[in-house]
């Protein structure tokens, strides 16, 4: 039940970043600043495989269904862009690596997966001369959202950990399995 | 709690920039004439003018073509991002995604397409 609990918190969080973030401005017409991916890192590097491809998949249903843009181009390509991202960061997390660079590889897989599904949709393999430009954009949002994740896994974890887990305390495991509960 | 950088991350992000070179440059091409591909249709600029792109009577967008440059000057897609790409050269390409159209230069070549 804490579980739940805890996961729902974390996708209403998510969602609303998804949606709020629409009302930034992003420097260059393509990309977005996908805030929402630091929630699905955190819980990638800090949780687990299960509840990151949970959240991801929950957050852009959510987001996609509260901005509208639901089975949309823009959806399709964000949804599998989150779950595939958060696949290659939980499978990152068990090496031991830093918040930078799962956030910078996550980046990396969901444009080369939404460079994919728009070559699925569109039909040509053209698209990927987009490639370069996105994957720079995405290292730059990356970055941002390697540090509001540090800073997030930081105070869910250290200091309100009792607040979500009552009885038991965040244990220092196999990296990037952290809490079962 | 994991920290936010490890030297091991060097690694990682070396790597993304080895393979953003290489399609760098993979992706510089030449060509002559533009192709506006689309669903179910495949059309080929080669003079200079302005085009209406329309599929099954349906106005799509338009197109201006001024011999090595090309441009969108119209278009029904909501967010207009194909025509504030504004010109493009040889190697470039301009895409929309809600009207599912691409457009970019045919290299001389015998085949269709180029895997890598």
């Amino acid at each position: 039940m804490r579980r739940i609990t805890f996961l729902s918190v974390l996708t209403a969080l998510s969602s609303t970043f998804y949606v709020l973030e629409n009302l930034l401005p992003f420097p260059v017409p393509f990309g977005r600043w996908g805030f929402s991916n630091s929630v699905v890192l955190m819980i990638a590097s800090e949780i687990g495989f299960g509840d990151a491809l949970i959240v991801a998949s929950a957050k852009s249903i959510l987001g996609a269904l509260f901005s509208g843009r639901f089975l949309s181009p823009s959806f399709l390509t964000g949804f599998f862009g989150a779950v595939s991202a958060s696949l290659v960061e939980s499978f990152l997390a068990r090496f031991d690596f830093g918040y930078l660079s799962l956030s910078a590889m996550g980046s990396f897989v969901n444009n080369l997966v939404q460079l994919i599904v728009i070559s699925f949709l569109v039909g040509s393999t053209k698209t990927f001369l987009l490639f370069p430009l996105m994957v720079i954009l995405g290292l730059v949002s990356g970055t941002v959202n390697a540090f509001l994740a540090s800073r997030m896994g930081g105070i869910v974890f250290e200091n309100y950990s009792r607040f979500f887990f009552a009885q038991k305390k965040a244990t220092d495991g196999v990296a990037g399995d952290r809490v079962r509960s | 709690m994991r920290s936010f950088f490890r030297k091991k991350d060097v690694m990682l992000i070396i790597l993304i920039f080895v393979v953003l070179i290489f399609s760098i440059l993979a992706s510089e091409k030449k060509g002559s004439k533009v192709v506006v591909q689309g669903r179910d249709f495949r059309k080929i600029l080669s003079k200079p003018g302005t085009y209406d792109i329309t599929e099954n009577g349906r106005f799509l967008m338009k197109v201006e073509f001024d011999g090595n440059r090309v441009r969108v000057v119209e278009s029904t897609c909501p967010l207009k991002l194909c025509v504030k790409t504004g010109w493009v050269g040889p190697g470039g390409t301009i895409i929309c995604v809600p009207n599912e159209v691409i457009i970019f230069f045919e290299e001389k070549t015998d085949y269709d397409t180029v895997t890598w």
